[in-house]
């Protein structure tokens, strides 16, 4: 479905016809891809449009970049911490 | 020691805590606990036997899944280096899925400051890929925020 996407804004109901799923089955996979940011979903008069979000994609591949963020965040975590632990020592 | 820019990343950040104190937030399961995992995850099992070859194993729960991240100290040096994996298991049981080895260092800049340094050496793309479908990447930036807004209310 994402290779699909990939073309441009597709209508929910295109998607799912390769599938040969079920609409609501195929409704769930995609609110799981929406949850995750992978896609974008817009109803325009009676159809919901479907488009990927490249940017997620992109930063998705580049696995390194993930590892850094969570390095990043996790000193964010430990220093806000420790901050707590040296004002409550001083009080 | 040459990295691979590939497979490896280098974090440095001058903080305003004495190592001592440091050290402990990493060596310290009632310390660890607070801040090693975003919320609302939780670690709900911390074991840690600082000394090489000793676990460094902690539990976290995701959204309901139970998460384990199970590996040994490589090398111990008090208040200034840490060295862990997870290639190992306690008894230096080889890991059917390694996938890293982080190096902590700890230096005494003066007046209670701390240059704090952690590299992650990583085996290889897939093995990130596998260690990202345990998924646990998701909101760790976002948690990041929330818990620096928390901590400058505390102030």
């Amino acid at each position: 479905m994402l290779a699909q996407l990939g073309q441009g804004a597709v209508p929910v109901s295109d998607l799912a016809r390769p599938t040969g799923l079920a609409l609501p089955t195929v409704m769930r996979h995609l609110s799981v891809l929406e949850d995750a940011a992978l896609i974008k979903t817009e109803k325009t008069g009676r159809t919901r449009m479907c488009s990927a979000r490249p940017e997620t994609l992109a930063a998705t591949a580049d696995w390194l970049a993930d590892q850094r963020a969570q390095w990043e965040a996790r000193t964010d975590r430990l220093q806000a911490y420790v901050a707590t632990l040296i004002k409550d020592t001083k009080a | 020691m040459s990295y691979d820019p590939e497979t490896d990343l280098i974090l440095t950040r001058d903080l305003n805590a004495p190592r001592e104190l440091l050290y402990a937030c990493w060596t310290t399961p009632e310390h660890l606990v607070h801040w090693f995992v975003p919320k609302p995850h939780k670690v709900t099992a911390c074991h840690l036997d600082v000394r090489p070859g000793g676990a460094c194993n902690t539990t976290f729960d995701v959204d309901g899944t139970e998460i384990e991240n199970n590996g040994v100290y490589l090398e111990v040096v008090p208040n200034e280096k840490l060295v862990f994996t997870d290639t190992y298991t306690e008894g230096w049981k080889p890991s059917p899925e390694p996938f890293m080895t982080a190096i902590l260092t700890f230096e005494d800049l003066g007046d209670g400051r701390t240059r704090y340094t952690a590299v992650a050496r990583h085996r290889n793309k897939e093995a990130a890929q596998t260690h990202k479908d345990m998924g646990f990447h998701d909101g760790w930036g976002t948690v990041a925020d929330q818990l620096e807004a928390y901590a400058q209310g505390l102030k």
